[in-house]
C-alpha cells in the first residue's frame, strides 16, 4: 500500500477517480487550488485506490494523505 | 647526480607519493579520486603550480613527532582553468584521512588569502576526516584563521566548496560560508556532527548518507547548491560554472563573442506563446521559458532540488553573463515561501557582488500566507528579497510573464525596487492583488446587501478586473516599460543588457544595509 500525499497546502476542487478504480503511475487524481494556482496531482504509484480521504472544499496541508493506493 | 639533487628527487617523490599505495587503492575502491588526481583533472594540463609542499607540522604529542604526513594533508597552488587563474586547497584523504591540524589550516587559509590579494577566484576541495584532536587548541584557531580569511574574502573573489569526501564538525562552516557548495553523491557528506556524537549527545539514531548526504543538503537543508554523480562531474561543473563568473568583483565576466555563441541576440521565438496556458490558474514549467530565450538554451542552475518553486541559475544573453531568477508555478503555484525567498536573496546578492546582471521572470501570486510560513517569519524571509533587491546596483530587467501580484510584484524586482527595465507579456496580470480578492472587500457591505449576492460580486469582480488586472494599467502608469510579445522577450533583454553596460548607481557611504538575516 502507499498513500498520495499532498504537495502544498490548499483546496480540493476536483477528485477525478474514486475507490476501486486502477490509476497508473502519473494518472491525475485530484485537483488542489491555492494562491490562485489549481494544482494537479498525479498519482505516483500503480495501483487500486483503496480510500480517498478527501473531498471537493476540504482543505489540506502539505504533506496529508489524500488517498491510499494498493497493490503498490 | 650529486647526492644533494638526488636527496631533494627523494625528499619530493616521497611527499607526492600521498598516504601511499594501499591508502590511494582505498580512496580509488570509494569511488573517488585522490587530491593530486582531482588537481590534474581539473586544471589545464601543465598549468598546475604548487605551494608549500615541504610544510610539516610540529607537534610531537601522542607519537606525532615520527608521523609523515605528506604535504599536511592538503595540498595548495594555483593553475588556469579554460585559460583562467585559479587557486586551490585540495584535502588529500590519503593522508592521516586528510585531518585538519595547525599547519593544514595555515595553509588553507593562507591559500585564500593568496587568492584575494591576487583577485582570482578559490575553489576548496574538501575531504576530510576532522579536527586533527592531538594538535588541540592548535587546530581550532587555524579553523577561526580559515573562517576569517574566507569571510574577508567573501566578496572579493568566488569561493566555491567542492565536497568530495566527509566534511563534519564544525569544519564544515567553511564550505558553507563559501558562494557555492558543490556534493558528490555517495561520497560527499558534510554536517555539524556525525551520527556518532548525534546518537550520543541526543539519542538520535541516524546512518550518515540520511543525515549528511545529497538528499539532507541538497533538497532539504538547502546548503547544497549542486549535486555532482562523482568528482569528474564535479569538477566538470566547477568549471562550467566559473565560465559565467569574473575572477573578482572589480571586473566583469568574459562576454562570448557572437562566434562562441551564435546565437543571435535580436532572435525571436516564436512557439513561445504555446508554451504558457493564458488561464492563470493553469501551472507550466518555467525552465521551458528561460530556456528558449537564453543564448542556446545553456542555463547553469543553482539550487535545483532546493525551494523548486523558484528558480534561479546563470545563462547568457547575446554572450553576456547574466543570472536569472524565476517564479516556478509547477511547484506550489511558484508562491514565495521562506526557502525561496533566502535562495533568491542569497542568488541576488551574490551577483550583484559580482558584477552579474539579474533577469527576473515573474509568474507570481504573492508570499505564501498562512500560519505554517506566517510562524516561520516569512515576512523576515520575504525581507531579505527585497533588501537584495534594492541594494543590489547591477543591471536588473524584469518580465511578467503571466502574474505579479501584491508584494512578490515589489519582493522579486519592480521598477520601484529597482528594476532598470520591466516589460510584460499581454496576458500579464499586475496587480495589488487578485481581482476576486479586492471586489471582495471594498464591496463586502453592497455584495451583502445585494438581492443577488453572487451576481453583484461577479460583476464587481469583472469590473475590478477589467480595469485593473492586465498590463496596460500598469504601463500607463509607466510602471511598465513595453508590453511585448512572448516571442520578443530575449530581443528586449539583449538590447536594454546592451544599454545598460555601463550603468552607474551613486549612493551615500554607509557600512552595509541592515538586512533581515
Amino acid at each position: 500500500m502507499a498513500n498520495i500525499i499532498s504537495q502544498m497546502p490548499g483546496k480540493i476542487v476536483e477528485v477525478t477517480i474514486k475507490v476501486g478504480d486502477k490509476v497508473t503511475k502519473g494518472q491525475q487524481v485530484c485537483m488542489i487550488e491555492a494562491m490562485k494556482m489549481q494544482m494537479p496531482i498525479m498519482s505516483t504509484y500503480e495501483g487500486v485506490v483503496k480510500d480517498i480521504k478527501i473531498q471537493v472544499g476540504q482543505g489540506v496541508k502539505k504533506g496529508d494523505i489524500l488517498m491510499e493506493i494498493d497493490n503498490a | 647526480m650529486s647526492k644533494t639533487i638526488d636527496n631533494y628527487n627523494n625528499r619530493r617523490s616521497k611527499i607526492l607519493e600521498m598516504g601511499g599505495t594501499k591508502a590511494i587503492a582505498q580512496q580509488h575502491e570509494r569511488g573517488s579520486l585522490t587530491a593530486r588526481e582531482r588537481i590534474e583533472y581539473f586544471f589545464d594540463p601543465g598549468t598546475f603550480t604548487e605551494i608549500g609542499l615541504y610544510v610539516k607540522h610540529r607537534t610531537t604529542a601522542f607519537g606525532l613527532d615520527k608521523k609523515e604526513i605528506p604535504a599536511e594533508g592538503v595540498i595548495v597552488g594555483y593553475g588556469k582553468v579554460n585559460g583562467r587563474l585559479v587557486v586551490t586547497a585540495a584535502e588529500d584523504y590519503t593522508t592521516m584521512a586528510g585531518t585538519f591540524g595547525e599547519y593544514h589550516g595555515k595553509k588553507f587559509s593562507e591559500a585564500i588569502d593568496l587568492a584575494k590579494n591576487m583577485g582570482v577566484p578559490f575553489v576548496g576541495m574538501n575531504d576530510s576526516g576532522g579536527a586533527r584532536l592531538q594538535e588541540g587548541m592548535d587546530t581550532l584557531q587555524c579553523y577561526a584563521w580559515l573562517f576569517r580569511s574566507q569571510i574577508l574574502a567573501s566578496g572579493i573573489i568566488p569561493q566555491i566548496a567542492l565536497i568530495m569526501g566527509p566534511c563534519l564538525g564544525g569544519q564544515a562552516y567553511h564550505p558553507v560560508m563559501q558562494d557555492f557548495l558543490f556534493q558528490c553523491k555517495g561520497s560527499g557528506r558534510m554536517g555539524i556532527a556525525g551520527p556518532a556524537f548525534v546518537k550520543t549527545q541526543t539519542g538520535e539514531d541516524i546512518d550518515i548518507d540520511t543525515l549528511c548526504g545529497i538528499e539532507a543538503h541538497a533538497v532539504k537543508s538547502g546548503e547544497t547548491h549542486v549535486v555532482c554523480e562523482d568528482d569528474r562531474d564535479c569538477l566538470d561543473k566547477t568549471r562550467e560554472l566559473l565560465s559565467f563568473l569574473p575572477d573578482n568583483n572589480k571586473i566583469e565576466s568574459r562576454k562570448l563573442t557572437y562566434r562562441e555563441i551564435e546565437d543571435d541576440p535580436e532572435r525571436v521565438i516564436p512557439d513561445l506563446d504555446t508554451v504558457v496556458p493564458e488561464e492563470p490558474y493553469v501551472p507550466y514549467d518555467m525552465h521551458e521559458v528561460i530556456t528558449r530565450i537564453i543564448d542556446n538554451g545553456h542555463f547553469f542552475e543553482i539550487h535545483r532540488d532546493f525551494a523548486q518553486n523558484v528558480i534561479v541559475g546563470f545563462a547568457r544573453f547575446g554572450g553576456r553573463p547574466a543570472g536569472i531568477v524565476a517564479s516556478q508555478p509547477m511547484v506550489a503555484a511558484g508562491a514565495i515561501d521562506c526557502d525561496a525567498a533566502d535562495k533568491i536573496a542569497r542568488f541576488v546578492r551574490f551577483c550583484d557582488l559580482f558584477n552579474i546582471p539579474l533577469i527576473n521572470l515573474h509568474d507570481v501570486p504573492g508570499y505564501w500566507i498562512g500560519s505554517t510560513e506566517e510562524w516561520k517569519g516569512i515576512l523576515r524571509h520575504g525581507a531579505k528579497m527585497i533588501y537584495a533587491y534594492i541594494d543590489a546596483t547591477v543591471p536588473k530587467i524584469t518580465v511578467v510573464v503571466r502574474k505579479s501580484f501584491a508584494g512578490a510584484y515589489t519582493g522579486m524586482c519592480c521598477k520601484d525596487t529597482g528594476a532598470d527595465f520591466m516589460f510584460a507579456w499581454p496576458f500579464a496580470r499586475i496587480c495589488i492583488v487578485g481581482a476576486e480578492t479586492a471586489a471582495s472587500i471594498i464591496f463586502a457591505r453592497e455584495i451583502k446587501e445585494s438581492d443577488d449576492p453572487k451576481a453583484m460580486k461577479e460583476k464587481r469582480i469583472a469590473e475590478y478586473r477589467e480595469l485593473f488586472e492586465n498590463p496596460y494599467c500598469a504601463a500607463e502608469r509607466g510602471f511598465i516599460d513595453d508590453i511585448i510579445l512572448p516571442g520578443e522577450t530575449r530581443k528586449n533583454i539583449c538590447r536594454a543588457l546592451e544599454l545598460l553596460e555601463n550603468k552607474t548607481v551613486a549612493r551615500p557611504w554607509r557600512k552595509y544595509s541592515n538586512i533581515n538575516l
